[in-house]
């Protein structure tokens, strides 16, 4: 047997090269060549001869002022957004996530229709998605301030993608609204990739069917949720489209990703902008960290 | 009595999830419907049905052909990552070989990566990968080089979920199944190709959808890689339709397209979930 | 001159090697009419030089366009010769793109304002411009008739007769009625707005012509506080989430007295489908009182890549699109408002494109933002005075602070020099 384990070791690690390939082949270049902008000077002028100039994008005291990436408030006040958008948007769509899983399980004439449903939000390209919500929630002709003073809520149209008050909650609705989909599939496959009698178990009707629910069924699809919140999570925090269509010039919302873009692209800092970027990775990276250490997601990793 | 409470419960359960799920969709579909003065005024339904703006998407812009352009970008990407996740995935749920989890973690460590951090980067590689590639082949085929190069960085991208994804599926798959197989002294392959596919087809499909829509409405690097109208994708395709004028916003052709590259998306996806079904039927897993 | 004995040698150069000389250009512009107007232009160009264009339809969004020419520019991308650019862009791509001074003859005689915007501050043309952005005050001839009204000059007179229109028809029912709609959403239009505002109340142009930051000043100030009482009185609450065709929606429901809006809506107003057909005028914007009307100068040039390898080639079609003949031979079908003076009092031109003559006086007070003098720092010139002045019609600031802080913050933008 132990010749068989050993070829076995072998194979695998031959069935992993293909994937190294890729991931060494086009991520290397980019990833050390962000690392380096970082460390220089680059504008658009000087972009491909760029000067060495050390840690300054990051940190530098200049004539008794602070200045970099670290200093900046305005780089603080994202890192604070995208966390906020991120915790509340992925939390939501967790729970609508699976209940659309549970909802999407029932048999009968509804079936595909809820399937079908359920794909539509995610299908739509966030760049007509934002398009639509602005739309819908424009102040005089958005249909949403339509009904809401057709049913008396408010007086007055309101521009919710806009208001200080409004728009962050607004942003996590509309990424709930086409991300939702995303967890329910994948915990959909879950779902059904359970043995039948499982899932005949949880089938009790009443307030006893959640009990079941969160005692048979939830440990067993626990897996699939993780997944769906790690690839969530991070995507969260690299929100992008979303909030620059939506709102591509208000503090109120910008996230991390939008303040490292406006650096590089429309202020043509690439270094610092660069340094921007490197900072959000190692942000999000000693996040995902902490989150897969906390919700032991590594043991997933671990032969039983 | 209760089991009819049951069904209309049932049933407004999922009522609920359509209207949550399709009136925004609904909405533009309406919208896209309209002239364009009439999209300044909010109703349920369409004051008029004008088939206008989808005339011009399908006939006069070029709009087809950025369909056409994703779904080879799509297929091709997938069909790529998929495979080459599935070995990987089970390299890494089935065998236990010291630096798994680091391999793991490290392959995650691409989905940390904001896009706009490496397009830079990625854009100069583009054009090293266009000078090789224009040395290599002739005219003809010079044409796809973008596409070819936004199939490249979509797999890079792509492969972190897909391994993920297929690693903790496979994980789930009882083990019993796979040591009776290594004792009659099937080959790995053999193993991965008899009996972990059925089993694991509703998950590849899953992923493969997934992924699918990921590369369908990916738009940065489209937008940066992609430079004449025989080579764009849909998202930019959506994002070239211009106003006539200058500062119009064209709602109704928008939403039009939107419309126009949903819909095949979820007839393709309904198609590959009845695949979901068939495979779990089919498949032995139970136990 | 030189433009003759250039087309002379192509046209010949043509007739002696037919195939062998004919260059290929690579053309990057958006699409709509004015696309269709450059691509029309182009195709007789071809026809007469014998070479060939090939079109890069850039998105729809002037920001997406703005990425993509800057990831090929700072790659110093030799594929694209030419690249059709915003009247900002100047101070910021002037070190990629060529300096066509020397090459120039009748378009040294495009209106100096125009022109301003396309020349760095080292004095060099980076750009051709083919049609200039106006922006205007429509309003609703048919109400101030009805309530016997003036057509106003200043910005207080504007808002006196906005409030009593206002006032006066949601009396009368129409309870969808407002004063002014305008663009308030925190984006490059609010700087055009609110560069209106302030220079019309004499309070400078945030960045003068020599580099000196002007925009802490009493004048200033008094503009974006004007601003912030029109929120919620005269202008729908929601106005500081407006964009171009937010304003333009409400006007063409009949929903509004007036507008700032581009020569764009002229056409789209006047449609069928529109409430207000016919029912509307345009005047130049209003001043405030130690001021004179000013619009924000909008529009589009062309500009050739410093990396194209077929410059030449690439000057004379730049210098053939931004030439009187061009301007007349389109004017009629495409309605662009025209660089050159006397264009704007052609009788012919004006039967067809009625709004011509109506442009004069507003083109005469057009200001380009100040794009040239900041170089490269404009891009974040711009986002700190519309952030400010987003601040100030929220009602987060009154304007002297906001403009003590804006000073602050571009002092800090300058450091050592623009």
């Amino acid at each position: 047997m132990k010749s068989v384990s050993q070829l076995r070791k072998r194979t695998a690690l031959i069935f992993l090269i293909p994937v190294t390939i890729v991931l060494l082949s086009s991520a290397l270049y980019p990833l050390i060549s962000t690392l380096y902008l970082s460390l220089t000077d680059a504008e658009l002028e000087n972009f491909l001869d760029p000067n060495y100039v050390g840690f300054i994008n990051y940190l530098e005291n200049y004539e008794g002022m602070w200045y970099g990436v670290l200093a900046d408030s305005l780089f603080w006040n994202s890192v604070r957004n995208t966390i906020v958008f991120s915790v509340f948007s992925v939390s939501l769509e967790v729970i609508l996530g699976i209940s659309f899983a549970l909802i999407m399980l029932i048999e009968n004439k509804l079936k595909w229709f809820v399937r079908a449903a359920v794909l539509i939000p995610w299908a739509i390209p966030t760049i007509v998605s934002a398009r639509m919500f602005e739309w819908m929630l424009q102040d005089q002709f958005g249909i949403f301030n339509y009904i809401l003073i057709g049913i008396g809520i408010i007086e007055q149209g309101k521009a919710w993608t806009t208001d200080p008050q409004t728009s962050m909650i607004v942003i996590i609705i509309i990424d709930a609204w086409k991300t939702s989909p995303f967890v329910a599939i994948l915990v959909y496959a879950g779902l059904k990739a359970l043995p039948n009698e499982v899932l005949e178990a949880g089938k009790v009707d009443g307030t006893n069917g959640i009990t079941q629910f969160y005692y048979i069924i939830f440990p067993l699809i626990l897996p699939a949720i993780a997944v769906a919140i790690v690839f969530r999570g991070l995507d969260a925090l690299r929100v992008f489209d979303l909030i620059y269509l939506i709102n591509a010039g208000s503090k109120d919302i910008m996230s991390m990703t939008v303040y490292a873009r406006r650096e590089m692209f429309e202020y043509s800092h690439f270094g610092f902008g660069a340094a921007a970027s490197t900072m959000l990775t190692l942000i999000i990276g000693v996040i995902a960290v902490i989150f897969i250490q906390r919700t032991r997601l590594h043991k997933l990793d671990e032969m039983e | 009595m209760n089991k009819v409470y049951d069904k209309i419960f049932k049933y407004s359960l999922q009522m609920i999830v359509i209207i949550f799920c399709v009136f925004p969709f609904y909405y533009s579909v309406m919208t896209s419907l309209e002239g364009s003065s009439a999209v300044f005024e909010p109703n349920f339904f369409p004051t008029e049905i004008n088939p206008k703006n989808y005339n011009y998407l399908l006939f006069e812009h070029n709009f087809p052909q950025t369909i056409l352009n994703s779904l080879f970008v799509a297929t091709v990407t997938v069909s790529i990552s998929i495979t080459i996740s599935y070995f990987a995935a089970w390299s890494l749920s089935r065998v236990n070989f010291k630096g798994r989890s680091m391999f793991l973690f490290v392959i995650l460590a691409i989905s940390m990566f904001p896009q706009i951090a490496v397009l830079t980067g990625m854009y100069q590689l583009f054009l090293n990968f266009k000078d090789f590639y224009f040395n290599i082949f002739d005219l003809r085929v010079k044409g796809v080089t973008s596409l070819l190069w936004l199939c490249f960085t979509y797999t890079m991208f792509n492969i972190p979920f897909t391994v993920w994804v297929l690693t903790t599926f496979m994980k789930g798959v009882p083990k019993e199944i796979e040591e009776a197989a290594i004792v009659d002294g099937a080959s790995s392959f053999l193993i991965l190709r008899k009996i972990f596919l059925p089993i694991m087809t509703p998950a590849i499909f899953t992923t493969a959808i997934m992924a699918m829509i990921a590369v369908w409405n990916e738009f940065l690097f489209a937008l940066t890689f992609t430079a004449t109208n025989s080579d764009r994708t849909i998202t930019v395709g959506i994002a070239l339709i211009n106003g006539t004028i200058e500062y119009e916003v064209p709602w109704g052709s928008i939403m039009a397209a939107s419309v126009i590259v949903t819909v095949p998306l979820v007839i393709i996806t309904l198609l590959l979930q009845g695949r979901i079904m068939s495979g779990l039927t089919a498949g032995s897993i139970k136990g | 001159m030189k433009n003759i004995v250039l087309s002379l040698f192509a046209s010949l150069a043509f007739l002696f090697s037919l195939n062998a000389t004919a260059i290929e250009l690579n053309f990057a512009q958006g699409g709509g009419s004015q696309g269709q107007m450059t691509m029309e232009l182009t195709a007789e160009w071809e026809k007469k030089t014998g070479h060939k264009v090939n079109f890069l339809e850039m998105p729809a969004s002037t920001s997406d366009q703005y990425v993509q020419y800057k990831t090929w520019l700072s790659a110093q991308n030799s594929d694209v010769d030419i690249y059709k650019v915003d009247n900002v862009w100047a101070g910021e791509f002037g070190t990629q793109l060529i300096d066509l001074k020397p090459y120039l003859d009748e378009q040294l005689e495009i209106m100096p304002n125009v022109l301003s915007a396309y020349t760095t501050a080292k004095g060099e043309i980076i750009g051709l411009p083919y049609s200039v952005g106006i922006p205007m005050l429509y309003y609703r001839t048919d109400l101030l008739e009805k309530y016997n009204r003036d057509v106003p000059e200043t910005w207080d007179e504007m808002t006196e007769t906005a409030q009593f229109i206002q006032d006066k028809e949601r009396a009368a029912g129409n309870d969808k009625m407002w004063g002014f709609v305008w663009q308030g959403n925190a984006y490059e239009g609010l700087t055009c707005d609110a560069l209106e505002w302030v220079a019309s109340h004499g309070g400078g142009m945030i960045v003068e012509k020599d580099g000196t930051i002007s925009i802490n000043n009493a004048n200033a100030a008094a503009a974006l506080d004007m601003a912030a009482k029109w929120v919620g009185t005269i202008s729908p609450e929601g106005v500081i989430g407006y964009k171009e065709e937010d304003a333009r929606g409400i006007w063409d429901q009949g929903n509004a007295v007036f507008m700032r809006n581009w020569p764009y809506a002229w056409s789209l107003s006047n449609k069928d489908e529109s409430a207000v057909k016919g029912k509307f005028d345009v005047v130049q914007l209003p001043r405030g009182p130690n001021g004179k009307s000013t619009s924000t100068m909008g529009g589009w040039g062309y500009a050739v890549s410093k990396y194209s390898e077929k410059q030449e080639v690439a000057i004379d079609l730049v210098k053939f699109l931004s030439n009187r003949d061009a301007q007349h031979a389109t004017i009629a079908e495409y309605s662009m408002p025209p660089v050159y003076i006397e264009i704007y009092d052609n009788k012919e031109h004006a039967e067809t494109y009625t709004l011509l003559p109506l442009l004069k006086g507003p083109s005469q007070a057009l200001l380009p933002r100040p794009s040239a003098q900041t170089s490269g720092k404009w891009p974040q010139v711009t986002v700190a005075f519309y952030t400010a002045a987003h601040e100030v019609i929220t009602g987060k600031k009154d304007g002297t602070t906001a403009v003590a802080e804006l000073e602050k913050a571009l002092k800090k933008i300058k450091g050592k020099g623009w």
